[in-house]
């Protein structure tokens, strides 16, 4: 079967998360949603999708939760081998100057939105950090062609026909 | 040698010699007050021995003016080192009153020490004098610059205090006049806020009332809606179990449809999954659009019940320029406090244990002034997850607030001192870092005739009381 390519979503706030949700959902028919209420819950949601055989693309992450805070979250995947290139995006109202250097330069922050955010730009970074992840990790494109951003995936995919000549 | 001649006094000393210079034909020579003996610098080849009057020694200072540094009387010697030594005089000799001297140069001096034994002895005489005179001086000198020095040392500290004392007092004003303007602010925000709140409820409480007559024709939205706008939130636990179970069940759905299935309460799901049965999705859909429309129309009534709560608190926690007296409940302020405090407090495990109280006089702006900065102390104190204690009480004549919390506690000898100005525990800087707030706040408790106090629990931790008159 083929392997799923997850979108990952972190936040304390049910109801925010719940927003959170409804927005990306209009990319789930390609990328599934999995949901987390804090830290803790994010690594067993990785868990389950490292124990189905599946991957994933992008993570959404609050910054202030109980518990271990976003940035924390974000820097230990970047030093697990099979989170390190899932494209990790830092949705926040709190994060101070100290939080985002640190997400930037330990955790390879991909992009930062700072709340409240507005539905087409959620949805625009989303569709275009899964494009990258499939091109940097040269996937074949075809069954995420729905929602990718040819921009991007059109270089790779001509880069790597390029090279198969 | 010397205690084989009697000594003589000064003045029987000086007409011995006058006496003999006589012999050797020398005469004393008169000066006029003012008139230079020696000048410093000057090459000297003669010593001076003052018979009558004083001379002042004068010592060149940089701006070319001469410090006076030394006064001599009678049987004193002018120009012994450079008499003796032939470098340059070391100070300016003038006369300080009509004076006589008796100058003998090397020849005369020579001749009047080989020639006469009593000239040798008085010459002696008034040299050992003169010396042990200068070093008696020195001595003295010195023990006077060391009183000197421990004088100005006393003056330098108490400056040095003096202006520590300024700094802390205008460190405490600003920090008063920061909390003033934020006071201000908050109070202005509050009511920049409250406007649209209000707004915001009136319209949800005319949608809540709408929206279910608006779907009175169609009986089985009207119940989803009222569903919808019930629902109890899942955790995010019992949302993916649900997720799951509706994907078991129903394989051929799209997951972001079981996702939005997975939030109806069982009671919905029956009429919905009826539907679903008969595969008639159109439909389905539209239940679950108007079930969201109920939840959705939930979320704004939490979200803006917890607006409303904010400013409300937000108003009543910001009324510091109310300086007189009300009488209050301490659950009010303290509700207030820990409402505007919760983005710092829902990283702690918050456990209240409040007591029936009664009233109290206070000004409920200080109080919570007070409590803020004993939560917020007890926040950096304590490591996120474990728990800060607020509780309550009422004494004879007392009510008390306690916050504890699980830090390290307070270091025994600093048990008072972290009450004063300027002193602190704390690594890092704070809010204001100023080690102000327990300084403040013991004012502030002061101010109402009530009592600051802190000890350590045994379990760790450190737990400050306020008690105020009842």
């Amino acid at each position: 079967m083929q392997q799923k390519l997850y979108m990952l979503c972190v936040e304390d706030e049910a109801d925010v998360l719940d927003v959170v949700v409804r927005e990306l959902s209009v990319l789930e028919d390609v990328f599934p949603i999995e949901t987390a209420g804090s830290a803790d819950e994010a690594r067993e949601a990785l868990k389950r999708i490292e124990a189905d055989g599946d991957a994933l693309g992008l993570i959404f992450c609050d910054h202030m939760m109980p518990g271990e805070n976003g940035v924390e979250l974000l820097v230990w995947m970047q030093s697990q081998p099979q989170w390190k290139p899932s494209r990790k995006v830092l949705l926040t109202g709190q994060a101070g100057l100290d939080a985002t250097v640190k997400a930037v330069n330990e955790a390879g922050l991909s992009h930062y939105i700072a709340k409240p955010w507005d539905q087409d730009e959620l949805v625009r970074v989303a569709r275009e950090q899964l494009s990258r992840y499939v091109a940097e990790r040269k996937l074949n494109p075809l069954p995420y062609l729905k929602h990718l951003v040819m921009d991007i995936v059109g270089d790779t995919l001509r880069a790597s026909s390029a090279s198969d000549t | 040698m010397s205690a084989a001649f009697p000594t003589l006094s000064t003045s029987e000393a000086l007409a011995l010699l006058v006496e003999r210079a006589h012999a050797m034909g020398l005469a004393p020579l008169s000066y006029r007050a003012g008139q230079t003996i020696l000048s410093e610098g000057e090459i000297n080849s003669s010593l001076y021995i003052l018979l009558e009057g004083t001379a002042q020694l004068l010592k060149q200072t940089p701006d070319g003016r001469g410090t006076p540094v030394d006064l001599l009387g009678p049987g004193s010697l002018l120009g012994i080192l450079s008499f003796w030594t032939g470098s340059p005089s070391f100070s300016d000799s003038v006369a300080a009153s009509d004076l006589k001297l008796l100058v003998l140069d090397m020849k005369n001096f020579e001749r009047g020490v080989a020639e006469d034994p009593a000239f040798a002895r008085v010459t002696q005489q008034l040299l050992v004098a003169n010396l042990s005179d200068r070093y008696r001086r020195v001595v003295g000198l010195n023990l006077k610059v060391a009183g000197l020095t421990k004088e100005l040392e006393n003056e330098r500290n108490a400056l040095r205090e003096a202006v520590d004392d300024l700094q802390r007092t205008r460190n405490k004003l600003i920090h008063q006049e920061k909390l003033a303007t934020m006071g201000q602010l908050l109070a202005g925000i509050a009511h920049e806020i409250n406007n649209p709140s209000s707004a915001l409820m009136k319209n949800v409480e005319h949608l809540t009332r709408e929206l279910p007559a608006l779907f009175a024709g169609t009986p089985e939205q009207a119940e989803m809606l009222e569903e919808g706008m019930r629902a109890p939130y899942l955790s995010s636990g019992e949302a993916r179990d649900r997720l799951n179970a509706l994907q078991k069940q129903y394989p051929e759905l799209s997951r972001s449809l079981c996702r939005r299935l997975s939030r109806l309460p069982d009671s919905a799901m029956k009429g919905l999954s009826r539907t679903l049965n008969v595969r008639n999705e159109t439909k389905a859909e539209t239940l679950l659009r108007v079930f969201e429309v109920g939840t959705a129309l939930q979320s704004i009534r939490i979200a803006e019940a917890r607006m409303t709560r904010l400013v409300k608190s937000l108003k009543s926690y910001s009324r510091q320029e109310e300086n007189e007296d009300q009488s209050v409940r301490l659950d009010d302020c303290i509700r207030d406090t820990l409402t505007v405090m919760n983005h710092r407090l829902k990283f702690y495990d918050l456990q209240l244990d409040l007591a029936e109280l009664p009233k109290v006089s206070c000004r409920p702006g200080e109080i919570n002034q007070i409590l803020t900065n004993l939560l917020s102390n007890a926040c950096e104190a304590t490591p996120k997850g474990k728990t800060i204690t607020v509780r309550t009480g009422a004494g004879d004549r007392d009510v008390w607030l306690e916050v504890e919390d699980r830090g390290h506690g307070i270091p025994e000898d600093l048990m008072e001192a972290i009450f004063r100005p300027n002193v602190t525990t704390k690594r890092g800087a704070g809010d204001f870092g100023l080690g102000l707030g327990l300084a403040i706040s013991r004012d502030l408790a002061l101010k109402h005739q009530g009592r600051l106090t802190a000890r350590n629990v045994p379990e760790g931790g450190a737990v400050f009381r306020l008690s105020l008159p009842a």
